[in-house]
């Protein structure tokens, strides 16, 4: 049987700021575990999981290194309009590719759960040709400007990252986003399964 | 002081099993030397010092892994002179490549690989080590992690690295066929292994059957590597292989655009390079 990790974090919308690159980037941390200031910055992009040299937990993967030049720009279709972003890509990416996918998981009030995928760039002897490379995003919503406040990477190619099926599930009861990895981010072959909690704490 | 042997320029050929040549190096000086050695090719470079008591210094063990310009200044006393030479590689057969293949763990299909990309080529024409547009280096094209300068010119080593890369492709594959508990026979773990390989998985599960089956809803163009069509889509169902291939052909040259009704499938990469 195959091994399995859990992996539990929350997000609120705007809890704090990280000056990370030059950029201000908005993260949130609160509620499942007693935030400390390492949380905030993990793997680079700041992103909404313990790290991993803090916490025996699993660490989310990096949704590229900082600073990374690639950007993608997505038209989000919420219910309250369209909404353009810029969105941070990273090295995995086929560089120049528009979206494959762009699926809104949750819209709540005032804030966006989106999953954004894209063609893998392709190694030697057809390695990862036909493959993707899938980020999960969060967006707070303030007089219709979206401001994306964590991402991670939820399927690799390249970083042998696999979701279950279904993979990425929102419960809107509890205001919680389910992701379960056959093979997860941490640990390869691992089956892992992360709970965040978005919304105010 | 001069070389007795080599003689500049000398080309050295590394055998295909590979073995790497003896390079006598003999000045016609005496007494202790120390011999000061660069080799290097394209990016890569590596260096040392070897000490002898007479004149002589074979470079064998130094300069086994590598190849290209070798570089060799020996000094006895006050004296020095200074020498280069080429070493270059030799093609492995296709059945050096398969047995030593079949002797790693969990290799299974991974030589159909290699095989379907570059017919087992290791060097090029001039006997030195493939490298790609994109600077993927001999014959598994190894890009990233970048290959050391060994896994550039010991083919061996190079296949070491393509099989880490594949051998994480079977970990993954593993974990989704063996999904609560799901059974799967080894050709299936092939198949599955070189379609992740390649990009998305190969089968999916059929209740009805109790088994993995491969995803129905893909009809791959057999004229190609890795195109085809999901039949979902209500603009390719009902269409036959022919009918689609007609009609989408004439955008392949150009790479798949935005709404294209064809796709690239690691399903339709596992059926051209295993048989499907």
């Amino acid at each position: 049987m195959a091994p399995s990790g859990d992996i539990m974090a929350c997000v609120t919308r705007i809890m704090f700021w990280v000056v990370n690159g030059g950029m201000l980037t908005a993260i949130a941390l609160a509620g499942c575990a007693p935030p400390k200031p390492a949380e905030s910055s993990v793997n680079g992009p700041p992103l909404a999981a313990p790290s991993a040299t803090d916490d025996p937990r699993p660490s989310l993967p990096a949704a590229g290194p900082a600073n990374t030049p690639a950007l993608a720009d997505l038209v989000l279709h919420a219910k309250a309009g369209d909404l353009s972003v810029k969105v941070a890509l990273d090295e995995n990416v086929k560089a120049g590719t528009t979206p494959s996918g762009v699926q809104i998981v949750a819209e709540l009030k005032d804030a966006l759960v989106v999953q954004d995928t894209y063609p893998s760039v392709s190694g030697g002897l057809s390695y990862c040709q036909a493959g993707e490379e899938s980020f999960l995003r969060i967006f707070s919503l303030d007089a219709g400007v979206a401001e994306e406040t964590a991402r991670f990477k939820v399927a690799s190619c390249r970083q042998n990252i696999q979701l279950d099926s279904p993979g990425v599930e929102w419960h809107s009861d509890t205001s919680t986003l389910r992701v379960r990895w056959l093979s997860g981010p941490a640990s390869l072959g691992t089956a892992t399964q992360l709970t965040l909690h978005v919304g105010p704490d | 002081m001069e070389f007795v042997k080599p003689r500049a320029a000398d080309v050295f050929t590394i055998s295909s099993a590979p073995d790497w040549p003896a390079i006598e190096f003999q000045t016609n000086a005496t007494g202790a030397h120390t011999w000061t050695w660069t080799i290097s090719w394209d990016v890569f470079k590596e260096s040392g010092t070897a000490s002898t008591l007479d004149n002589r210094w074979d470079a064998k063990t130094a300069i086994t892994n590598f190849g290209g310009t070798l570089s060799v200044t020996a000094k006895a006393g006050q004296e020095h002179a200074s020498i280069s030479v080429t070493v270059k590689g030799t093609n492995p057969t296709a059945i050096e490549v398969t047995q030593y293949m079949s002797a790693q763990a969990n290799s299974a299909g991974f030589e159909k690989i290699i095989a379907q990309e570059n017919k087992y080529k290791h060097f090029t024409r001039n006997n030195e080590p493939a490298k790609s547009f994109d600077n993927g280096y001999g014959m598994c094209q190894l890009t990233k992690p970048r290959p050391s300068f060994a896994q550039t010119w010991n083919w061996k080593l190079n296949v070491d690295g393509g099989l880490d890369l594949f051998g994480k492709k079977r970990t993954a594959a593993v974990s989704y066929l063996s999904k609560q508990k799901r059974a799967y026979t080894d050709e299936q773990l092939k198949y599955e292994t070189v379609c992740q390989w390649n990009g998305g998985t190969y089968h999916e599960w059929s209740a009805t059957a109790g088994a993995w089956v491969r995803k129905t809803t893909i009809v791959c163009d057999t004229a190609t590597g890795n195109m085809g069509w999901d039949m979902s889509k209500p603009e390719n169902k009902g269409k036959t292989e022919a009918e689609l291939r007609a009609r989408d052909k004439g955008e392949y040259g150009a790479g798949r655009k935005d709404g294209a009704l064809w796709g690239y499938y690691g399903v339709c990469y596992a059926d051209h390079v295993l048989g499907g």
